[in-house]
């Protein structure tokens, strides 16, 4: 995918306006998301995965206006991004592995036997094999952050949004998720978009801030994106 | 002016509600049927769990419940029945009271007690746990994943459910009358089956149906609407409820009032 871009965006919930008129450009590479707290970071990821709509303006996909989309329309395109939460977004009345492999089965992406092999290896990869069988609630806030993290790259997604993606890993899963994103910035992924505090990763990485590869003319209400 | 659209307002929410829980079920029917990249086996495994869950958990519940009502219904018209007819009585008092009325009802308050809560406590839950929201991220449509295996499997489990409760609670009228008017069971197999008529199957069957849609949706419906607060869990629960309980009722009242008129008006008294 080329690149991402927004035009105008603004964003209301709730009556409240969370930002407003933003214009944006996000070439190939990794971007860091910065801003101050509570200032609508995770808010703004997922409205670049399409989890929200815009209020106003346009969002453009690799020069398709995806803005107007309705869960049909973005079916294929949502295929191609891989989305981890900050917290929460596993199943609870599935376990580990059915959680990772619930997105490969349900869009037929591999051969059953494939999806397990490649579902078995990531669990392998996240130090969660011997937990696999397990539900979220049975496991560690760590375990849990490690399934979230394994399961947006389980796709091999072009765009990649991680919210908070580091929080709570341990040293040794945070290593295997690095050398997993680096492989996958050399292979198909072409945007890794994150907003994160860890400075490991922010100086294994080197992204650019948002605004330094975009041009950020409209603000994140409560604090300019700097 | 106020007063009037406040009075307006409160007295449309009901049907406004009820408009929204219906659509909802068929925006679900549509997303299951109408979607192209449906992962039907994932869809048909969450459908199994709901039958299983809704039908086969309920059973040893059921078993009690309509062999307790089959028996008691003889049990409390024996000394009756020699003033009505005798034992012949027996099939059109069980036809007309379990078949027609009590096995559709009680059926359906045993899935709304068990099934409702369980589905508005858990599609509560997976909101606020953003399970819904990762459903979408990942392709997933949470209406055809979600919503339409517990709509569809509810349904199909509160028929077998009520079909279930109308037989045992025949066996156990056919126990019970054993002690007190002793009958072979083929008997009592043709005394049933002539009190039987095509009219008691189509609204047996029309208030299983429209309660498991009733139950189903409502509670899907009230599950859906909680926000990002675990404490809005347990109220929408209590009211996916009342308003199910409410709604079964009132319906099988509704459909039970056409039928009997339908008699009346069959005999020409009306």
């Amino acid at each position: 995918m080329e690149k991402i871009r927004l035009e105008e965006v603004s964003l209301s919930l709730a009556g409240k306006k969370i930002f407003e008129n933003l214009n944006l450009v996000l070439n190939q590479g990794i971007h860091r998301v910065v801003s101050g707290q509570a200032s609508g970071k995770s808010l703004f990821l997922q409205l670049l995965a399409g989890g929200l709509a815009p209020s106003t303006g346009r969002i453009f996909y690799g020069g398709v206006d995806v803005s107007a989309f309705c869960f049909e329309d973005w079916r294929e395109l949502r295929l191609k991004i891989g989305y981890g939460f900050d917290y929460g977004g596993l199943l609870n009345n599935r376990s580990l592995e059915e959680n990772l492999l619930l997105p490969l089965n349900y869009h037929n992406f591999f051969s059953p036997e494939e999806s397990e092999e490649r579902v078995l290896d990531f669990l392998e990869k996240f130090e969660l094999g011997a937990v696999k069988s397990l539900r979220p609630s049975e496991v560690t806030g760590s375990q849990r952050k490690a399934a979230v993290v394994a399961r947006a790259l389980l796709l091999r997604p072009e765009v990649l949004v991680l919210d908070d993606p580091t929080t709570g890993l341990r040293n040794s899963v945070k290593e295997s998720f690095f050398k997993e994103l680096e492989r996958e910035m050399h292979g198909g992924l072409s945007h890794l978009i994150y907003c994160s505090e860890d400075r490991e990763m922010n100086e294994r990485f080197k992204p650019a801030l948002i605004d330094c590869h975009g041009e950020m003319s409209g603000k994140m209400l409560g604090e300019t994106a700097a | 002016m106020v007063l009037v659209g406040w009075l307006g307002r409160r007295a449309l929410a009901p049907f406004q509600f009820v408009v929204e829980a219906f659509f909802l079920a068929y925006q679900a029917g549509r997303a299951f049927f109408v979607n192209e990249a449906q992962g039907f086996r994932a869809v048909l495994q969450v459908i199994a769990q709901q039958i299983y869950f809704t039908g086969f958990q309920a059973l040893p519940l059921i078993t009690v419940l309509s062999l307790a009502t089959g028996s008691l219904v003889i049990m409390q018209s024996t000394s009756q029945l020699s003033l009505l007819g005798g034992q012949r009585m027996m099939g059109s008092l069980l036809v007309a009271l379990v078949f027609r009325e009590l096995a559709p009802l009680m059926t359906a308050l045993v899935v709304v007690a068990r099934s409702g809560t369980a589905v508005a406590s858990e599609l509560g839950n997976m909101k606020v746990h953003r399970e819904i929201e990762a459903l979408e991220l990942m392709g997933i449509h949470p209406l055809s994943y979600v919503v339409f295996p517990r709509l569809f499997g509810g349904v199909v489990s509160l028929m077998c459910l009520g079909i279930y409760f109308a037989l045992i609670a025949f066996l156990g009228g056919f126990l019970v009358a054993q002690c007190f008017h002793p009958m072979s069971f083929t008997y009592f197999v043709d005394l049933i089956s002539a009190s039987l008529m095509p009219k008691d199957v189509f609204y047996f069957f029309l208030k299983i149906l429209s309660a498991g849609v009733w139950v189903f949706s409502i509670c899907c419906y009230y599950g859906l609407s909680v926000g990002r607060g675990s404490h809005e869990v347990p109220q929408v629960t209590t009211k996916a409820v009342v308003q199910s309980l409410l709604a079964v009722t009132g319906f099988q009242v509704i459909l039970s009032l056409f039928f009997y008129v339908g008699l009346l008006m069959d005999a020409g008294a009306l």
